[in-house]
C-alpha cells in the first residue's frame, strides 16, 4: 500500500514537472525583431570603465578608447590618427571631430585628458599598464588634439589604449562629484560606444539601447539585452526555446554541444584568438626546482590528445606561451613534442625511480606527487587536468587535481601555493607588453612561477627593456632571450590556442568574432525574422 | 507476507550493494582509465553501458562510484547514529538541565542550514569528502539524539527500571540491556531513512563540486559530468537511477521497520 502511495506520488510529481515545463515553453517568446538577446555567463557589472569589475564585452558596448585592435593591427577609434616623435617620447593624437557621448556632450581632448589623469592616480592597481608610469604630462593644444609627453619610450602605449579598461573614456557627466571613478564609482555609464545602458537588474539582465549619437555604423538592431545565464547548457536550452538569440563563449561551450547545436540547425561560428592555454610550472616548488623534472613533464604532455580529446579539434595545439600571431615572440624554437620514453629517461636521470610495486616514482622516500590547481568554474580546465593526470601517470608522476574557487585560485597562484596550474593567457592587445609588464612586477601572480629561474633577475631587466626599446633589432634580440629562457627552463607547457565559439539563432546573420568593435562581435548581427 | 514486504524494498538495495562491493572483480576496466578516442561509445559487449565524454567505461565508474557513495553514506550515518545515540541516552538518563541543554542545542543546530555549515567547513579546510562528511555528521546526529533522549526519559521512569535501580543494578547494565534495546527499533527506522537522505546530500554536494575530487567516481559527480552533455543522457541516467533505487529502498524499508515497531507496541 505504502509502495503504491510512493508510486502515485512519483507519477503526480512527474506530471507536475512535465506540465510546468510545457507552461514555461508556451510562455516563452522570441525576442522582438529589433532586439538581440545575448547570453552572459556573469552579471555585466557596474560598467565603470576605470575598474576591472565589469564584463569586458559590456564595457566595449558602452565605451571606446583612443585606438582599437582589429585582427592584430592597431586601428583608429576615437583618435583618427596619431604621430609619434622620432625619440618615441611624444604621442600626438588627432581626435575624431564631432563625436558625442551618449548624453549628447561633445568628446574633446579635455575629457580624454581627465580620464587618463584619473586612471593615472591609481596606477599602482594596474601593474600591467607600463604607459601609466611613463606619461609625464598631457597637453590639449585644442579640442581635437591630445599630446602625451613620456619620460621614456613606451612600446605598449598604443596597446594600452586599445584595452576595454581602464583607459576607456567616460563622459563628463559620468564622473563622480568628488574623487575618481576608480575610488568613488561612476554616476552613470556615459560613453561614446555603440550602445547605452537602458535598464539594469543585477544578476538578471541588462538592456541596452542603440546610442543615437554613435559616430560609426549603427548596430543592426535597436535593442540589445544581456541575459545572465551562468550554466552553458541552460543557455543552450534557452537558445532552443527562443529566450536568447546568441551565445558567445571561449571556455564553457564543449565541442559536443557546439556540434550538436549545429546538427540541430543553429548557426555556429568560431575564430581562434591569440590567447594560449598553458600549464604554468612553479619553479620554486620543491619538486619542480629541478629543470630536468620540468622537461620530463613537457615531454610527457601530449597536447594533441588535449586538442582532440577535450576540444574535439576546435582548439588547435599551441607551440609556445605566446600565440604565433603576437609580434616578435615567434622565435623559431622547437617545441617539446610528446615523447614518454624521453620523459621516463629524464626522470630516471634526475633520480626519480619506481620502488618495487609502486605506481609512481619516488626519490629518497619522497613520492613524485604534484598538485595541479585550476579554476573550478572553467569546465574545460578540469577536463584538461584529467587528461594530464592520465598522461603523467604513464611516466610515473602522480597529479592531484585541486579545483578551486576563482578567488582562492588566484590567491594561491600569487602566493606560489601550487606545483602546476592551468591558465589561458590574456591574448589580444594585452600581449606581449602588458603580460611582460606583469611578469617583471614583483608580487604579481604572473611573476610567481618564474621566481625559481636561475636567470630571473636578468630576465626581468630584459623584459623591462622590451617595454621601452624602440630599436626593432634589439627588441627582437630581447624576445629571443625571453622566449628561449621560457623554453629552456620549461616554465610553461603550451597546450592549445583558445578559440571563441558562437552559437546563434539561424534567423540571424553570423557574428563577426574577429571584430574589435561592439564587444563579442554581435552588434552587427542582422535578423530576417519578422 | 511480512517477509515478502520486507524483501521487496531490500532486494534492489542488496543487489546494488553486492554489485558495488564486487566492483574490483565485476568492473571491466579501471574506472579512471581515459581513452579519448573512444568517447561516447554506445553500449556494447566491451562497454555494457557505453563510455563517457573522456572514453571512461560507464559501468566501471558506476560500480566504483557506488562504493564511494554508499560507503560514505553508510559511514556518515553510522557515525551520526553512534554520536547521537550516545549523547541522547546520556542526556536522557541524566535528565534535568542536561537533557534540556541537549534538546535546545540540537534545535539550534537543526535551524542552521546544512549548506551553510558545509560552505564554512569547505572555506577553512577545502572542498573534499572529509570536510563534507564532518559537516554532515555535525548536523545529522541530532535526530538520533532527540529520539534517544526522549525514549530514555520515558524508559527510566518505568517501574522495572526503577526496581532494577533499587536492587543495585549497575547503570551501564541498565543502559545497555534495557534502555538501548528499547531505542533500537526507532533508531533503525531513522537510520535507514537517514541513510537515503545522507546519500542524496553526498550526491548533491558532489554534483555542486563540493565532494569527491576528480577523477574519483561518485554518483553525484557522475551526474555533474553528464550535465554538460545533455545529448548523451545515459551519463546521468544510470547514476540517477541508482540513487533513486537506493533512496526509495531505504525510505520504504525504514517506513516498514517503523510500522512493524508500532504494530508490536499496539
Amino acid at each position: 500500500m505504502r509502495f503504491q502511495h510512493c508510486l502515485l506520488g512519483f507519477t503526480v510529481l512527474s506530471l507536475t514537472i512535465s506540465l510546468s515545463a510545457c507552461t514555461t515553453q508556451q510562455s516563452q517568446t522570441s525576442s522582438e525583431p529589433d532586439e538581440l538577446v545575448v547570453r552572459t555567463a556573469k552579471d555585466i557589472g557596474d560598467l565603470n570603465p576605470h575598474t576591472m569589475n565589469s564584463q569586458m564585452y559590456a564595457q566595449d558596448w558602452v565605451y571606446e578608447g583612443l585606438v582599437a585592435l582589429e585582427q592584430g593591427e592597431i586601428v583608429p577609434e576615437l583618435a583618427e590618427s596619431w604621430d609619434i616623435s622620432p625619440d618615441g617620447c611624444t604621442y600626438t593624437f588627432h581626435l575624431r571631430e564631432g563625436v558625442q557621448f551618449s548624453d549628447g556632450s561633445l568628446f574633446t581632448s579635455e575629457i580624454a585628458k581627465k580620464n587618463i589623469e584619473a586612471v593615472q592616480q591609481h596606477k599602482d592597481s594596474y601593474s600591467f599598464l607600463q604607459s601609466l608610469d611613463v606619461i609625464e604630462s598631457i597637453e590639449t593644444p585644442d579640442h581635437n588634439t591630445l599630446v602625451l609627453q613620456l619620460s621614456q619610450p613606451c612600446n605598449s602605449l598604443l596597446n594600452d589604449f586599445t584595452y576595454s579598461r581602464p583607459l576607456a573614456l567616460l563622459g563628463e557627466s559620468g564622473f563622480p562629484d568628488t574623487g575618481t571613478p576608480y575610488s568613488n564609482g561612476i554616476k552613470a555609464p556615459v560613453g561614446t560606444g555603440m550602445w547605452m545602458l537602458e535598464e539594469y537588474v543585477p544578476n538578471q539582465y541588462a538592456s541596452f539601447e542603440s546610442n543615437p549619437n554613435y559616430w560609426g555604423q549603427a548596430p543592426s538592431v535597436q535593442e540589445l539585452k544581456a541575459l545572465v545565464i551562468p550554466d552553458v547548457n541552460t543557455a543552450a536550452t534557452a537558445l532552443r526555446a527562443g529566450e536568447i538569440d546568441v551565445m558567445v563563449d571561449a571556455t564553457q561551450i564543449t565541442s559536443e554541444l557546439f556540434q550538436q547545436m549545429e546538427r540541430d540547425g543553429f548557426g555556429i561560428a568560431s575564430a581562434p584568438t591569440t590567447s594560449v592555454t598553458s600549464v604554468y610550472l612553479n619553479t620554486t616548488s620543491p619538486l619542480l626546482q629541478d629543470v630536468i623534472v620540468r622537461k620530463a613533464l613537457a615531454y610527457g604532455t601530449d597536447n594533441t590528445e588535449i586538442s582532440q580529446g577535450v576540444f574535439g579539434g576546435l582548439q588547435p595545439t599551441a607551440s609556445a606561451y605566446f600565440s604565433t600571431e603576437i609580434p616578435y615572440t615567434d622565435v623559431g624554437l622547437p617545441s617539446y613534442s610528446y615523447d614518454s620514453e624521453q620523459a621516463n629517461l629524464l626522470l630516471e636521470e634526475a633520480g626519480w625511480l619506481y620502488e618495487s610495486g609502486a605506481d609512481y616514482r619516488s626519490k629518497n622516500g619522497t613520492p613524485l606527487s604534484l598538485d595541479l590547481i585550476y579554476d573550478a568554474s572553467v569546465t574545460n580546465d578540469r577536463d584538461i587536468g584529467l587528461v594530464l593526470q592520465a598522461q603523467y601517470a604513464k611516466i610515473g608522476v602522480k597529479l592531484n587535481l585541486l579545483p578551486q574557487d576563482s578567488q582562492v585560485y588566484r590567491q594561491n597562484w600569487t602566493n606560489g601555493a601550487f606545483d602546476l596550474l592551468i591558465y589561458s593567457s590574456w591574448g589580444g592587445s594585452y600581449e606581449p607588453y602588458a603580460t611582460l609588464a606583469a611578469m617583471c612586477t614583483s608580487g604579481d601572480k604572473f611573476c610567481t612561477p618564474q621566481l625559481g629561474m636561475a636567470q630571473k633577475k636578468e630576465l626581468d631587466l630584459v623584459m623591462q627593456d622590451c617595454l621601452s626599446q624602440t630599436d626593432p633589432t634589439k627588441l627582437q634580440e630581447n624576445f629571443q632571450y625571453i622566449m628561449t629562457s621560457f623554453h629552456d627552463e620549461v616554465v610553461y607547457i603550451p597546450l592549445t590556442v583558445v578559440t571563441t565559439l558562437a552559437i546563434y539563432d539561424s534567423d540571424f546573420s553570423a557574428p563577426d568574432l574577429t571584430s574589435a568593435q561592439g564587444g563579442l562581435g554581435i552588434s552587427h548581427m542582422t535578423t530576417t525574422h519578422s | 507476507m511480512k517477509k515478502k514486504r520486507l524483501l521487496l524494498p531490500l532486494a534492489p538495495l542488496l543487489l546494488l550493494l553486492f554489485l558495488c562491493l564486487m566492483a574490483p572483480i565485476l568492473s571491466p576496466y579501471d574506472p579512471n582509465q581515459l581513452d579519448t578516442v573512444s568517447k561516447f561509445l554506445p553500449p556494447s559487449t566491451l562497454h555494457p553501458l557505453g563510455t563517457d565524454y573522456l572514453g571512461r567505461d560507464l559501468l566501471s565508474r558506476l560500480l566504483w562510484g557506488g562504493r564511494t557513495t554508499l560507503g560514505y553514506a553508510a559511514m556518515i550515518s553510522i557515525f551520526s547514529m553512534a554520536i547521537g545515540t550516545f549523547i541522547g541516552i546520556f542526556s536522557g538518563w541524566m535528565g534535568g538541565i542536561i537533557a534540556k541543554a541537549v534538546i535546545k542545542s540540537s534545535d539550534i543546530l537543526r535551524s542552521f542550514p546544512n549548506i551553510v555549515l558545509v560552505m564554512i567547513f569547505m572555506t577553512f579546510w577545502g572542498a573534499n569528502m572529509l570536510c563534507l562528511s564532518l559537516a554532515l555528521i555535525l548536523t545529522r546526529w541530532i535526530w538520533y539524539a532527540r529520539v534517544s533522549s526522549t525514549i530514555t526519559l520515558l524508559q527510566k521512569k518505568r517501574p522495572s527500571i526503577l526496581a532494577s535501580q533499587l536492587v543495585g543494578c549497575k547503570t551501564s547494565d541498565l543502559l545497555i540491556h534495557h534502555i538501548f534495546p528499547a531505542i533500537l527499533p526507532q533508531l533503525s527506522s531513522i537510520f535507514f531513512m537517514d541513510f537515503g537522505h545522507t546519500l542524496l546530500a553526498i550526491s548533491g554536494y558532489s554534483f555542486l563540486g563540493f565532494g569527491v575530487l576528480p577523477p574519483q567516481a561518485e554518483w553525484g559527480a557522475m551526474i555533474r559530468d553528464g550535465q554538460n552533455y545533455l545529448s548523451h543522457p545515459e551519463m546521468m541516467f544510470w547514476p540517477g537511477l541508482c540513487i533513486l533505487v537506493v533512496v526509495l529502498s531505504t525510505n520504504t524499508f525504514g517506513d516498514y521497520i517503523r510500522d512493524l515497531w508500532e504494530e508490536m507496541h499496539t
